[in-house]
């Protein structure tokens, strides 16, 4: 069995994308439940601002999922671009 | 175990290309528009002041979703846009629960039909958003925070047609390979019937309610 | 030593992987509703019946991503290895990490809400049906990435694979059970958390049940999205090879 330099490079690239996205998605599970859990919380106290409550927690879970979206975006370049 | 990998496909060729359909897809999704059309017309065709059944099953959902839109949205706008919700809820509904019948599929367990509607959402919220702010507003949002920060946003904005449409599709498509796989374990004894219960009806059913209400979000985040 | 025994090797390490790691989330999750239950018991033990009721069910939902990886390492230790090649051993390995990883996160997901519910009827004994019931589907959504995590181990099962070993493709289905493996733990504990803290809601102030329901999918979901990215990642991976 011959393995090249090349074929090397590219099982470690697919074995990289695979752990980047994989631990990169932990954080912001546990981040964005979090958020939804406290804006349930929320709600239960002051049910008339459900809707003020919702969007607030969208945007805080946009933004900690921001960390899951770099985990992607180096997935996939690692996937076709390496 | 065959039946893990089996797709039915009608290849044509045109013009020097193959052109490929999902011929189980398309026929069982025609089914269930057409059980859904008959389903409208038995509703809404003889209209009484003491509904018959079938008319109290019809009013119940519209008015359920009426007001789920209206939460979400504006008055004005909801009222324009709870159309559109019903009939997505009601269309994911069936096509989740249809698998339960036998010799039936899924049209939701092929990636095709979740991402098409992921993308329609996707294209009236981007819309509905253009046309409340104008164009000024709706590009300033991508440059939140900072003006470098527009790549990570636009990915951001298309993750979430992924996102909203894989769910759907590992759910159903997952919960089909399980009901497969264990009905082949235990030989079709006892345990597939609760199986079908939870995968067909519980878990389409809140599939179907979470991909309407995520529409619904992604519409009223962009208008607000 | 030669090919099948490689194979019989990697399929026994899978099943151990898959079953064990499985057994982590199912056991945190079950104690912790456990736990709950003892500590509502302290104060109210004339609703002993309700409460174990709840516990139970609470605790079979917990238990559903363990039964998975069992089935995982059931059909991993007794699938037909004549004749394959050397790359199913990598595949193997993949099946059971995906299985057994993404179940963890699963089964602490699960267990949260049912503890929460078993302190909430505590509370409120009047709507512990309506309890019951949000915590199943909260712990029921909770379960989605054990069930893609589930998807990925039969692919990785079922597959066509090529004769003779070639790195590439053996590192890219050990990179596809890595990825849904521990994409699988976040999002399940994510989802827990959110369950948990809208069924304490809904005991708090009954009233709010439907918005609450709505509310807690919403955020379900949201947080459930870089499991399906992790998904989408190993589908992409799988396809490489």
């Amino acid at each position: 069995m011959e393995i090249m330099g090349a074929d090397i490079v590219r099982a470690f690239a697919l074995l990289g994308a695979g752990i980047a996205m994989g631990l990169g998605a932990i954080g912001p599970g546990i981040g964005e439940g979090f958020a939804a859990g406290k804006a349930c919380e929320a709600i239960g106290r002051s049910p008339q601002e459900a809707g003020l409550l919702t969007r607030t927690m969208l945007v805080g879970q946009a933004v900690s999922e921001s960390t899951g979206i770099y985990s992607l975006v180096v997935a996939l370049l690692l996937l076709f671009v390496v | 175990m065959k039946e893990l990998g089996r797709i039915h496909q009608l290849i044509i060729p045109f013009f020097g290309h193959n052109l490929t359909f999902n011929l189980e897809v398309i026929i069982m999704t025609w089914i269930v528009m057409s059980i859904l059309l008959v389903f409208g017309f038995l509703a809404a065709g003889k209209k009484r002041i003491i509904p018959g059944p079938i008319q109290v099953m019809g009013e119940l959902f519209i008015s359920q979703l009426f007001a789920l839109t209206e939460d979400a949205l504006d008055k004005e706008l909801g009222k324009k846009y709870a159309p559109l919700i019903c009939a997505l809820f009601m269309f994911l509904l069936l096509s989740n629960w249809i698998g339960i019948i036998p010799y039936m599929h899924e049209p939701t367990k092929d990636l095709n039909t979740p991402l098409s509607l992921g993308l329609l959402g996707f294209f009236i919220s981007h819309y509905v958003g253009i046309k409340t702010k104008g164009f000024k507003a709706y590009i300033k949002t991508y440059f939140d925070p900072f003006f470098f920060m527009m790549p990570l946003n636009v990915i951001g904005e298309l993750a979430k047609v992924v996102s909203i449409s894989f769910r759907l599709f590992g759910n159903i498509m997952g919960g089909s390979i399980i009901i497969l796989v264990v009905s082949y374990l235990v030989y079709s004894v006892l345990i597939p019937p609760f199986l079908n219960v939870f995968f067909g009806i519980f878990v389409g059913a809140i599939q179907a309610f979470v991909f309407t209400m995520l529409t619904l979000v992604y519409i009223s985040v962009q208008v607000k | 030593m030669t090919g099948i025994e490689w194979i019989k090797a990697a399929s026994v390490l899978g099943a151990g992987l898959s079953v064990g790691f499985a057994a982590i989330g199912a056991a945190i999750g079950e104690g912790y509703t456990a736990g709950k239950a003892n500590e509502t018991l302290a104060f109210r033990p004339n609703l002993a019946g309700e409460i174990l009721k709840t516990m139970l069910v609470g605790q079979a939902v917990a238990e559903t991503a363990g039964i998975f990886g069992l089935v995982i390492a059931m059909l991993l230790l007794f699938s037909p290895m004549e004749g394959k090649s050397l790359l199913t051993a990598w595949a193997y390995l993949g099946a059971g990490l995906s299985m057994g990883l993404s179940a963890i996160g699963c089964g602490i997901g699960a267990g949260l809400p049912a503890g929460t519910a078993c302190e909430g009827i505590g509370r409120q004994p009047k709507v512990a049906g309506q309890l019951n019931t949000l915590m199943l589907i909260g712990a029921g959504v909770a379960q989605s990435t054990a069930i893609y995590g589930f998807l990925i181990s039969l692919l990785l099962l079922y597959k066509q694979l090529p004769m003779g070993m070639a790195i590439v493709p053996a590192f890219s289905m050990v990179g596809a059970g890595l990825c849904m493996g521990f994409g699988g733990i976040g999002p399940g504990i994510g989802e827990g958390m959110a369950a948990g803290k809208a069924v304490s809601a809904v005991a708090r102030n009954p009233l709010t049940l439907g918005l609450m329901t709505r509310s807690m999918l919403v955020g379900q979901a949201v947080s459930e999205s870089t499991g399906i990215y992790s998904l989408v990642v190993a589908l992409l991976l799988l396809l490489n090879i």
